[in-house]
């Protein structure tokens, strides 16, 4: 993995993990996020560069549908068992550390 | 792209680089024929030059306005016609409506790779099209306060697949 796995990337992955095989645009991932589309969108890049994610224009004529095509975003099949490792392996350290501050509490 | 372009447009083009020309020439003229050329008298003609570039930078989308429409008439040439008024090609994804065109963005996007550039306007002019009126500002800052960073990124990952390394 050539980046970071920071919160935003993070939120990008759980958000895209809740149906792995449906595709979000840009204001979707934006509104199921949380972050602005400036902050997702080098996220997405990075994502797809790693070869986690597949991306596509959408297939519409922007005159009938008086809006521009969009571009979607899925998760490829490797993608989406890296970014399950991924979020899972950020979850375990906070689930180690509430037990660990638990066990302290216990004892205290 | 001059001779299809409508007459004002046109004037506008060459008002701009008309007077770019002539500031700069005023400038490196003053300072080659002055008695005492110094060093604050270089930075002084470095800063009218890049004064000048960022106002053409800047400026030169903008004169580009209703040409886009124009143009998309007449050449017909469908849906996926590229991204007006930066000399753009199918390969960057669907052009973006008329009424979602965002003159910072479009100053910005001809500083990235050419291809990652058309992308990323077109993403982004597509996203902020579908957006409510009261959220795009804050969007637009977005994208321009990631723009250095994503500059930054894509010219690296540019150079570096030319020479044969991933970033």
């Amino acid at each position: 993995m050539a980046f970071r796995l920071t919160v935003q990337v993070l939120l990008v992955l759980q958000a895209l993990l809740r149906e792995p095989g449906r595709e979000l645009y840009g204001l979707e991932l934006s509104e199921e996020t949380g972050l602005m589309p400036g902050t997702a969108y080098p996220i997405l890049l990075r994502l797809e560069h790693e070869g986690w994610l597949t991306s596509r224009w959408e297939d519409v004529d922007p005159r009938e549908e008086k809006r521009p095509a969009r571009r979607y975003y899925r998760l490829t099949a490797s993608g989406a068992a890296q970014a399950s490792a991924a979020v899972a392996g950020a979850r375990r350290p906070r689930a180690a550390a509430l037990r660990g501050l638990a066990g302290e509490a216990g004892t205290a | 792209m001059l001779p299809d372009a409508p007459l004002s447009a046109r004037r506008r083009r060459t008002a701009l680089l008309s007077g770019t020309v002539i500031s700069c020439g005023i400038a490196v003229g003053a300072l080659l024929t002055g008695p005492h050329p110094n060093l604050l008298s270089f930075l002084a003609l470095a800063s009218v030059v890049i004064g000048n570039v960022a106002i053409v930078v800047v400026a030169w989308p903008a004169t580009d306005g209703f040409l886009v429409g124009v143009r998309r008439e007449r050449s017909h040439r469908g849906r996926n016609g590229g991204t007006p008024g930066l000399g753009l090609d199918a390969s960057a994804g669907p052009a973006p409506a008329r009424t979602g065109r965002q003159p910072v963005l479009r100053a910005a996007a001809p500083l990235m790779p050419a291809e990652a550039g058309r992308r990323w306007l077109a993403e982004a002019e597509s996203l902020l099209s579908e957006m409510p009126a009261g959220r795009r500002g804050p969007a637009i800052r977005s994208y321009l306060y990631s723009a250095p960073r994503l500059l930054v990124l894509m010219w690296v990952r540019r150079l570096r697949s030319r020479t044969g390394r991933r970033v």
